[in-house]
């Protein structure tokens, strides 16, 4: 007896490999032959009998084996031959169904060209600043002080010596400079002269942390001397034409000479700092000045210090010790109750994040989630009209079904379809992109291009809009279509699922719900830029125009004065340091009659001339405004708002003693609160003096109410007088509001567009639904007719039901809404109540919209002779 | 008309040759046999299938077979338009060979 081969034995019939068993049964007999499996194996009991089993199972697996290109061939053959047909019963489909594929097709190519657009918007906005080599290493530091008060600031605007103390006392920073930016500067070579070239000031190592490649001169010497520049290609162009850059001089503001040492590529785009000039960051305090980065000015300057950290080193092991350098380095010790902390922002970041929180993010993703949103609303329109449409399908599912086809094959036809018509959807909006992207780039602020040079990325997200595409609309109708059961469908008992239809009732409420909450939305918003704009600011800003003073202005302002206010259209002249529209500065040091010590306020400050309060008429509301009769007015007068009186906690404040910076004086008198911020923000406590030292570039001219356009050129002409080389650049409140609210505006107007767009496709898809329905009931409704319903009842009778949706939609949409918009509107803290009348105008005009749509087909139905519809009985 | 291959010439003889017991395994025993290859089941199932549908050949299920576990074989024969083609085929072959004249004889000088 043999114990190795029990089944010879035992005479148990040897059984052939399983796996190759499998492959031939399975696979290859089904398109080969019936008989081929029992041929193999009665060849490969011959086998076992002459060979043994071995052998024989050797053989058969061989057999297999060989046979497999066989299959692949024929398997092939046959999945072709199905695609085929497949794509004809497609295309005849959506040839058969045009209005219907109209409705699917239209709507996806718009959701898809939504999700295009904010695809390229968002790609370029991730691609900032990733072009440096040490992209990975490179931070922009940022400081949080906390003030006694409580008070939080967060800046990401820096100290000037903080560039030099981290790379002397931090071991964890390898390079750093400063930077900061300044345009408006005029440069003179030979006899021609350009004032719109940006400067930027920094420090020598720039070259070396950033990728700004030099194209000449040597990086480690551009900047040995203190009177040296660094242009770009595009500007060397521009200022030498083919002539050679190094070595010509650049005379700036009539002041001082450089010399270029060096010519880099053009800044890319994508770049957060944009300049055409570098210069060593000494000259930002003027030529004369030395910079004395060490010793002081620890006021918070108008300067960015970045850092080049060790390739291991992370940002969060760096901050503390940054810190404790700073802390270190300081001349004083901080104040009591004060603390201090340095942050890092990675340069990849700056772009799209505010160190204090918020920014650009915020914004992409309101858009990618909104666009995807009307991505699937286009979807809903697929399915819905997919699953309607169904019983149309049920006989040629229940023939497949019935010739042989599997559930899975038609759920494969069925997905295909989906994905052709979303193929066919991508062309479309392909070119709707290519034909909006102009548009898009005006109300967005981009230069965004469709290309796919360059820009795999693209391709990817084309791709993966498509699946999402085609998953979200194809999967539901293929399992609904490939379920009809072939006996029923042929006894003619199918009808389509009670269950498809509710679903269908639950996505057009979706869809209604995503078009009222943007029409909330978009009133929402508008309402509130309305406010903004029409707000009473405490000012008068209509009437005033605002012209930013070149240095040489500045010197002879009081000449530039007296020549305007000789044209009797301007009514009164002024100057101050800041933009009445946005006065950021502050100071934590203020002094005052009374002051409990330790007590701290952060006081917004501002230094203005005489007639500033008369030229903006700002109202006061106590003492008198900066008088010439005051001779000690420029030296020592303060004026307080209205909140810096409660905040300081001062009785009768007029006459009270009162310093900034050291700078001790009296309060003449309290002005009346008025917007100097943003309305993002609350009003803030503030103190403004004269200070004649201080630099005021701001001049404001009160112009006669009507009179600005004409006056406007008359300015020009005496600003030109003194600066011929320099544009005259001023302000007028329609441009600062733009300026102060663009991202509002922008936010505004693109969610506007959203919104036309869902409603429109939504409309769409009802339009095509209730077609539908009228066309389901054309029976029903001509007996009603014979037996006496009128038009209008069968109206109501249609439109009944599609009402109740919309006003499902509403009742989910009006709470979330108020919700997500009352928390935007938080970040305001002058800012509108969302009204019932804003919901309720959202959702009767969504109402409005659904009856229009489904009302012309109502009444297409209603209208109908009923002999026509009942005749064939 | 279509000349056959000579696969399918092979095979048509083999299926005659074997009279009533031409199935997938004496047909592919025969023709390895003849040939002096291994042929693979699907060497032989494939073009049987197109011959089948230009109607060289016809088959049908024989009575269920005892050592087949029970199962039937599927029996081939050729048909009368198949023995049209071998003989057409054979015709036009013999008459080129003769065109040639003995190329076994040739190559032996």
């Amino acid at each position: 007896m043999n114990h190795f081969r029990p089944e010879a034995a035992s005479g148990a019939p040897a059984r052939p490999p399983r796996f190759s068993r499998w492959i031939v049964c399975r696979l290859l007999s089904p398109y080969m032959e019936l008989s081929l499996p029992d041929d193999l194996e009665e060849e490969f009991e011959l086998i076992r009998q002459e060979s043994g089993r071995r052998k024989a199972r050797l053989w058969y697996r061989f057999q297999a084996a060989r046979s497999l290109p066989f299959l692949i061939k024929n398997l092939s053959y046959w999945s072709l031959h199905m695609f085929k047909n497949y794509l004809k019963i497609a295309l005849r489909n959506i040839k058969k169904q045009k209005g219907f594929s109209f409705i699917k097709i239209s709507g996806l190519s718009m959701g898809m060209a939504c999700c295009l657009l904010i695809f390229l918007w968002v790609q370029d906005e991730v691609r900032y600043n990733r072009f440096h080599e040490n992209a990975g290493r490179l931070y922009r530091v940022y400081s949080e002080t906390k003030y006694a008060s409580g008070q939080k600031q967060t800046m990401s605007q820096s100290f000037n010596p903080l560039a030099r103390l981290l790379k002397t006392r931090c071991p964890d920073v390898v390079e750093s400079t400063r930077f900061a930016a300044q345009e408006g500067m005029k440069v003179k070579i030979s006899e021609k002269s350009f004032t719109d070239d940006v400067f930027g000031f920094v420090d020598p190592p720039f070259f070396s942390m950033f990728t700004f490649p030099l194209i000449k001169g040597d990086p480690k010497r551009v900047f040995d001397n203190k009177f040296s520049a660094v242009i770009t290609e595009g500007t060397s162009r521009k200022y030498f034409g083919n002539h050679d850059p190094i070595g010509q001089t650049l005379n700036i503001e009539d002041q001082y000479d450089l010399q270029v040492t060096g010519v880099i590529k053009d800044v890319p785009r994508h770049s957060s700092y944009q300049f055409d000039i570098l210069v060593p960051f000494g000259l930002y305090w003027g030529p004369g000045w030395e910079d004395t980065d060490e010793a002081g000015n620890w006021g918070g300057n108008p300067l960015e210090t970045h850092v080049l950290l060790q390739p291991s080193v992370r940002p969060e092991t760096a901050e503390p010790r940054m810190t404790e350098a700073l802390k270190s380095g300081l001349p004083l010790p901080l104040p009591a109750g004060m603390e201090i902390r340095l942050g890092l922002q990675p340069l990849t970041r700056v772009h799209l994040y505010n160190p204090e929180g918020g920014g650009l993010i915020k914004y992409i993703t309101i858009f990618s989630i909104i666009a995807v949103f009307i991505l699937v609303v286009a979807c809903v329109n697929f399915v819905n009209l997919s699953t309607a449409r169904s019983g149309r399908r049920a006989k040629e599912v229940g023939l497949r079904k019935v010739v042989g086809a599997y559930r899975s094959d038609l759920i494969k036809q069925f997905f295909g379809e989906s994905v052709l018509i979303a193929g066919i959807s991508l062309l479309f909006s392909f070119g709707l992109v290519y034909l909006l992207l102009h548009a898009f780039n005006k109300l967005a602020d981009k230069q965004l291009r469709l290309e796919f040079a360059g820009n795999s990325g693209l391709i990817f997200g084309l791709i993966g809009i498509a699946v999402l595409t085609a998953a979200l609309s194809g999967s539901y109708p293929a399992l609904v279509l490939s379920s009809f059961q072939p006996v029923k469908v042929i006894r003619g008992t199918v009808k389509s699922g009670a269950k498809a239809a509710a679903f269908r009732k639950v996505l057009v409420v979706f869809q209604f719900t995503v078009s009222v909450f943007l029409i909330i939305a978009t009133l929402v918003i508008s309402s509130q830029l309305r406010f903004m704009r029409n707000k009473d600011l405490g000012f008068d800003r209509e009437n005033v125009v605002c012209v930013r003073m070149t240095r040489p202005q500045m010197d002879r302002y009081d000449v530039l004065k007296a020549e305007m206010l000789s044209n009797p259209a301007v009514l009164s002249v002024t100057r101050s340091a800041q933009n009445i529209f946005y006065i950021g500065s502050s100071v934590s040091d203020a002094d005052w009659e009374g002051k409990t010590s330790g007590e701290k306020i952060n006081l917004n400050f501002e230094y203005v001339d005489f007639d500033y309060f008369e030229t903006l008429q700002i109202a006061m509301a106590e003492g008198r405004t900066f008088s010439r009769d005051f001779a000690t007015d420029p030296a020592e007068a303060y004026i307080v708002n209205e909140t810096a009186v409660k905040l300081m906690g001062i009785k009768d404040p007029v006459g009270k003693r009162l310093s900034i910076f050291n700078n001790p004086g009296k309060i003449i008198g309290v002005v009346k609160d008025f917007h100097f911020l943003p309305l993002r923000f609350a009003i803030a406590p503030m103190v403004i003096g004269m200070n004649p030292e201080f630099g005021k570039t701001n001049l404001f001219a009160r112009i006669a109410p009507g009179r600005i356009p004409a006056t406007l050129k008359y300015l020009e002409s005496i600003c030109k007088k003194i600066s011929p080389d320099h544009p005259f650049q001023y302000y007028l409140s329609s441009r600062t509001f733009r300026y102060l609210y663009g991202a509002e505006m922008r936010l505004g107007n693109i969610i506007g567009v959203f919104t036309f767009l869902g409603i429109l496709i939504s409309c769409l898809g009802l339009f095509g639904l209730a077609s539908f329905m009228a066309e389901l009931r054309t029976r029903e409704i001509g007996i009603r007719k014979v037996l006496g319903a009128s038009r209008a009842k069968i109206l109501g009778l249609l439109t009944t039901e599609f009402t109740k949706w919309v006003i499902a939609a509403n009742i989910i949409a009006w709470p979330l809404a108020y919700f997500l918009m009352d928390k935007w509107l938080r970040g305001y803290a002058y800012r509108i109540h969302i009204d019932i009348l804003i919901l309720a105008a959202s959702g009767l005009g969504a109402l409005a919209m659904a009856l229009l749509t489904v009302g012309y087909q109502a009444l297409k139905a209603a209208s109908i002779n009923p002999a026509k519809t009942l005749k064939y009985e | 008309m279509k000349l056959l291959s000579s696969q399918d010439e092979v095979l048509l003889l083999a299926v005659i040759a074997l009279g009533k017991d031409a199935y997938g395994v004496t047909i592919r025993r025969a023709v390895s046999e003849a040939t002096g290859r291994n042929w693979s089941i699907g060497a032989i199932y494939d073009p049987l299938y197109r011959l089948e549908k230009r109607g060289f050949v016809g088959s049908s299920l024989s009575d269920p077979v005892a050592e087949r576990g029970g199962r039937s074989k599927r029996i081939f024969r050729v048909t009368a338009p198949g023995i049209k083609a071998l003989v057409e085929n054979k015709r036009v072959k013999d008459g080129m060979w003769r065109a040639v004249g003995d190329l076994a004889a040739a190559e032996s000088h």
